[in-house]
């Protein structure tokens, strides 16, 4: 176990340049409070509540820590001309991915928690309280690392490092609910909507801001579309890994 | 002054104008932004077609995301070809090829007023209201302003060492202050405040049907900014020149 954590801490170690912290305050504090008060602002602006919004701002914080933390934590062996020599050591890659997410499923409910906190207080509302939010925000970073892991792979294949959390991101913004409501999408999205991971713990937002109860039917589904996308990108990252293996150039 | 100005506004657009992921920034991360603001205006008494307020803002966000960008690639490169004492030797200094680089990225982020204005056309139509003049006139306004702005982040990048990220947080700064998709009013009070001193929020201000009093506030505004980039760019002259900080990695 002291391994695992080892292993993840040194990895995360990397990717940020801690003798200088701006890099990490101005990628995890800084951008997702500016997105979210762009945002919160833009729905109190046109009469919605605010609450969706804040909520919704504050997941795809948490989210969003997870997949640049999940695509840049592979793809930077590129980048440090690493790659080869990870490729041909005996540790398995998958285990290895899922080790160093555990940092960034850490840091994204720390991100998107301080988002959450610091939108509210900006604001004067909160619409869930901390603790539900924090439920709620641990099981989004958690499906989020499912689809992460599908980053992590594509991170093998593709040469430019920012291409796929980029996507990543914007798709999880477009689609997921959190900023845009399930039923504004066009019809032919709500399919895709449904197999991402956010769209249910929004659904379940939505529902518990109308007044109703928790509806645990959308958690439940939530946490399925995660292990979902964790059996799709494992199976995904084999191929990736396989693939790289054999490519002479690397770098 | 003048031929490295532009040597070095031709420089720029020759080695980045066709940056894929430039034009990724200044094209289709603003109209997915433009879907969400689209989506949540419905709710509003907002037209359903394309507006020239939102209209500039998306093509605002575009700018404001490929100037940054290209601010930290242009100059990290100049670091790494080793360029910079060239220029510091030379009688104009460091101020035209700063100047110039940031003259260059000014032409190369205006793509994003086109750009997004056929794509959100396209998809949305265009209001009848569409006031063309504004459309125009702010969208490369508001070019000159963010290019000012982000100026500062040229002289950061110039005098201390880079660390990766350290621009990410800059975007969504700020996206929020500049008022570029909801007017500065519906700002929460401390960042209403903030974006009175930057000169996007006033450019925003004027392109939604605001006052003679905002462009001039806007105009006097980017002055200053850039003035104050050239001054820091002096500063940092002297630095390297007296107490040997250095420039290139």
């Amino acid at each position: 176990m002291t391994t695992v954590l080892r292993g993840a801490l040194l990895s995360y170690k990397a990717l940020f340049t801690w003798l200088n912290p701006l890099g990490y305050l101005s990628s995890r504090i800084v951008r997702p409070v500016g997105m979210a008060i762009a945002f919160i602002s833009l729905s109190s602006y046109y009469g919605a509540a605010i609450g969706r919004m804040l909520i919704g701002s504050s997941l795809l914080a948490g989210a969003g820590a997870v997949i640049y933390g999940m695509a840049l934590s592979v793809g930077n062996e590129r980048s440090y001309g690493t790659l080869g020599t990870w490729l041909a050591a005996p540790q398995n890659k998958l285990a290895a991915a899922c080790q160093r997410a555990l940092p960034h499923i850490a840091d994204g409910v720390f991100g998107g928690l301080w988002t959450y906190l610091a939108c509210g207080l900006l604001y004067g509302e909160m619409p869930l309280g901390v603790l539900p939010f924090t439920g709620l925000l641990t099981l989004a970073v958690l499906t989020t690392a499912g689809f992460g892991l599908a980053l992590s792979a594509l991170a093998l294949v593709v040469e430019d490092l920012f291409i796929g959390p980029n996507a990543a991101e914007l798709v999880l913004m477009m689609l997921t609910g959190t900023l845009v409501p399930y039923d504004r999408l066009p019809g032919f999205l709500q399919p895709v909507s449904d197999v991402l991971p956010l769209t249910h713990i929004m659904a379940a937002v939505t529902d518990r801001l109308a007044g109703s109860g928790w509806n645990t039917r959308q958690l439940l589904t939530e946490a399925a579309v995660g292990a979902g996308w964790f059996v799709v990108s494992s199976c995904f990252l084999f191929w990736t890994v396989k693939r790289a293996s054999h490519r002479t150039e690397l770098a | 002054m003048n031929a490295t100005f532009l040597r070095s506004a031709a420089d720029q657009l020759r080695m980045h104008a066709k940056s894929p992921m430039s034009t990724f920034m200044a094209v289709a991360f603003p109209c997915a932004f433009a879907f969400v603001i689209r989506s949540n205006a419905a709710e509003g008494h907002r037209s359903a077609e394309l507006t020239a307020d939102l209209s500039v803002g998306t093509a605002g966000i575009g700018m404001l995301d490929a100037i940054i960008v290209m601010v930290v690639f242009s100059l990290l490169g100049e670091k790494q070809w080793k360029t910079l004492y060239a220029a510091l030797g030379s009688p104009g200094g460091l101020v035209p090829v700063v100047l110039g680089r940031l003259g260059g990225i000014v032409v190369q982020s205006l793509i994003a007023l086109p750009g997004t204005f056929v794509v959100l056309a396209l998809f949305w139509g265009i209001d009848s209201g569409f006031a063309w003049g504004r459309w125009l006139v702010g969208g490369v306004l508001l070019a000159l302003a963010t290019a000012s702005v982000v100026g500062l982040l040229a002289v950061a990048v110039l005098r201390f060492p880079y660390s990766a990220g350290m621009t990410n947080g800059l975007t969504g700064l700020l996206m929020a202050l500049s008022a570029l998709i909801v007017p500065q009013s519906a700002l929460p009070g401390p960042v209403r405040a903030a974006a009175f001193v930057l000169p996007q929020s006033h450019v925003m201000a004027w392109v939604r049907d605001g006052a003679l009093g905002d462009i001039a506030a806007a105009v006097l505004l980017t002055v200053c900014y850039a003035v104050l980039v050239v001054l820091l760019v002096h500063r940092l002259e002297a630095a390297v020149r007296r107490k040997s900080v250095p420039l290139e990695v």
